[in-house]
C-alpha cells in the first residue's frame, strides 16, 4: 500500500467504534433559571416541572446517557459518561 | 438584589443537573451562589474589568440577568461545564474571531481572578487531561498501571500485542459527531494482534495490556474527601460504560491508604481540588489488601451525579468551595 492510500483511510481506532447508540429522549423540553436560588429548573411539554434533583432517576439520565437527541439545539452532549470529544469543549 | 460578596460563581450550562446539586448544597450553606454561563456573553452576559494604576489585579464586575458580582469579591469558581460558544448570528469570520476572543479576554479574566479559589482551575483541566500525563504522574508516584504503547508505527503495535496478549485498545476520546449529530463511541476493547493494520499510522493509539480484573472502582476526590463504589457488572464487562447501567452494582468500598495518599499526591502535582479515578481492581492471593488497584485514568472533570453517594459528593464540592481543604 503506498502512503497516499494510508492517507486516505479512516484511523484505525475509530474502525472499532460502535454503531450509533440508541437515542433516548430528553426528559425536559425547556429550562429556566430561578433567579433566587440560581438553580435550573426543568420543564416537560406541558410546562410541568420535571423532578431533576434527589432520588430522581432523571438525574442518571444527565449524568450518564449514551446518545442525545441532535438536532444542534442541546448543549454539549455528554457522551458515554466522561468521554468527551474535544470538538465539543471550549 | 442581595450582596454578592464572598459569591461562589458556578460556571457552567443550564442544563447542568449536576451543577444543581451543588448549588443546593451552596445554597443550605447560606452561600451567595453566581450561576454563570460565558456562552451568553451578550445581552445576558456583560462584564468589565481593570488592571494598572493603583489596581494589580483585576477587579470589575460580571452581570448576569440575575447577578451583579464583583469580580475581586469572588471567594471560589465551581468550574462545571459551560455551553459551547453560540455566535450562531454571525458569519463564519466573525464567529471565529468572537469566539477566540471571548475564550482569551472572558474565559480569560474569570479563571484568572485575584484571590479565588477554583475547582478545579480549566488550565490544570486542561493539563491533566492528557492521557499520556496522567499514566506517568501515576506510575512515578507508584501507583501500578497497565503496561502501554502509545504508536502510530504497526510493527511495534504488533510487538506489543503478542507480548502482552491479551490488550485492549483504548482511544484518548470520544469520537466526534457525524450523522445529524448522533453519537458513538469507542469502548475499551480486546484487540488481536491480526485485527492490526496499516491504518494504525494515520494518527496515534493506544494499547495497553489487559487487566485481568474481578472488578472496577470509581473513586471521587474532592477536597480532602475520598468517595468510592466498587462497580460489578453481570457479565464481567472489559467496559463497564458499555453495557446495561441498570444492571451495574455500585457497592461502596475501602481504599486502601497508601491508594489514598496517592491519589491526593496525584492532584496535588497536577494542581486539582476533584478528580474521578478509575481503577482495575485485580484479586491478590494471600495479600492483606484483597484487591491490586490499578490505576485506569483520572477525569478532571468527570461526571458523579449518578453515583450512590451523589448527594455526599455534592456537599463536599460546596465545603471546598467555601472553605478550601487541606489534605
Amino acid at each position: 500500500m503506498n502512503k497516499a492510500t494510508t492517507l486516505l483511510r479512516q484511523p484505525w481506532g475509530l474502525g472499532r467504534a460502535t454503531e450509533r447508540l440508541p437515542e433516548a429522549a430528553l426528559p425536559y423540553t425547556t429550562t429556566s433559571l430561578d433567579p433566587a436560588s440560581q438553580l435550573t429548573v426543568f420543564y416537560d411539554g406541558r410546562g410541568g416541572i420535571v423532578d431533576m434533583g434527589k432520588g430522581s432517576t432523571n438525574r442518571a439520565y444527565a449524568t450518564i446517557t449514551k446518545s442525545r437527541p441532535g438536532d444542534g439545539s442541546q448543549n454539549a452532549p455528554n457522551v458515554a459518561d466522561d468521554s468527551n470529544n474535544d470538538v465539543e469543549r471550549d | 438584589m442581595r450582596s454578592t460578596k464572598d459569591a461562589i460563581v458556578v460556571i457552567t450550562s443550564p442544563e447542568d443537573v449536576t451543577a444543581n446539586l451543588v448549588i443546593a448544597s451552596l445554597n443550605e450553606r447560606g452561600a451567595c451562589v453566581a450561576r454563570v454561563d460565558p456562552a451568553d456573553v451578550g445581552s445576558g452576559l456583560t462584564f468589565g474589568a481593570r488592571l494598572g494604576g493603583e489596581r494589580a489585579s483585576w477587579s470589575g464586575r460580571l452581570r448576569t440577568t440575575s447577578r451583579d458580582i464583583a469580580l475581586e469579591e469572588v471567594r471560589a469558581v465551581y468550574y462545571r461545564r459551560p455551553s459551547p460558544w453560540r455566535f450562531e448570528t454571525l458569519e463564519a469570520q466573525a464567529r471565529d474571531f468572537a469566539i477566540t476572543e471571548a475564550r482569551h479576554g472572558l474565559h480569560g479574566l474569570i479563571t484568572n481572578l485575584p484571590n479565588c479559589r477554583y475547582v478545579n482551575n480549566p488550565g490544570n483541566i486542561s493539563r491533566s487531561d492528557y492521557k499520556p500525563a496522567q499514566l506517568q504522574i501515576a506510575a512515578q508516584l507508584g501507583f501500578a498501571i497497565p503496561e502501554t504503547l502509545i504508536t502510530n508505527d504497526l510493527e511495534a503495535a504488533k510487538e506489543f500485542a503478542i507480548e502482552h496478549d491479551p490488550i485492549v485498545y483504548k482511544s484518548f476520546r470520544g469520537i466526534p459527531h457525524k450523522i445529524e449529530g448522533k453519537v458513538a463511541t469507542i469502548w475499551t476493547q480486546r484487540v488481536d494482534s491480526g485485527d492490526l493494520d496499516e491504518s494504525i499510522a494515520v494518527t496515534a493509539h493506544m494499547f495497553q495490556a489487559e487487566i485481568p480484573k474481578h472488578s472496577d472502582a470509581r473513586v471521587t476526590v474532592v477536597g480532602s474527601h475520598v468517595f468510592a463504589s466498587q462497580i460489578t457488572s453481570p457479565e464481567g464487562m472489559l467496559d463497564w460504560r458499555s453495557g446495561d447501567w441498570e444492571a451495574l452494582a455500585h457497592t461502596p468500598i475501602r481504599v486502601p491508604s497508601s491508594v489514598v495518599a496517592r491519589l491526593h499526591a496525584y492532584l496535588y502535582s497536577f494542581g486539582l481540588a476533584f478528580g474521578c479515578f478509575d481503577f482495575a481492581l485485580e484479586e491478590t492471593e494471600g495479600g492483606v489488601e484483597p484487591y491490586r488497584w490499578v490505576f485506569i485514568e483520572c477525569n478532571p472533570n468527570g461526571q458523579w451525579g449518578w453515583l450512590p453517594d451523589a448527594e455526599a459528593i455534592a456537599d463536599a464540592f460546596a465545603h471546598t468551595l467555601l472553605e478550601g481543604y487541606t489534605v
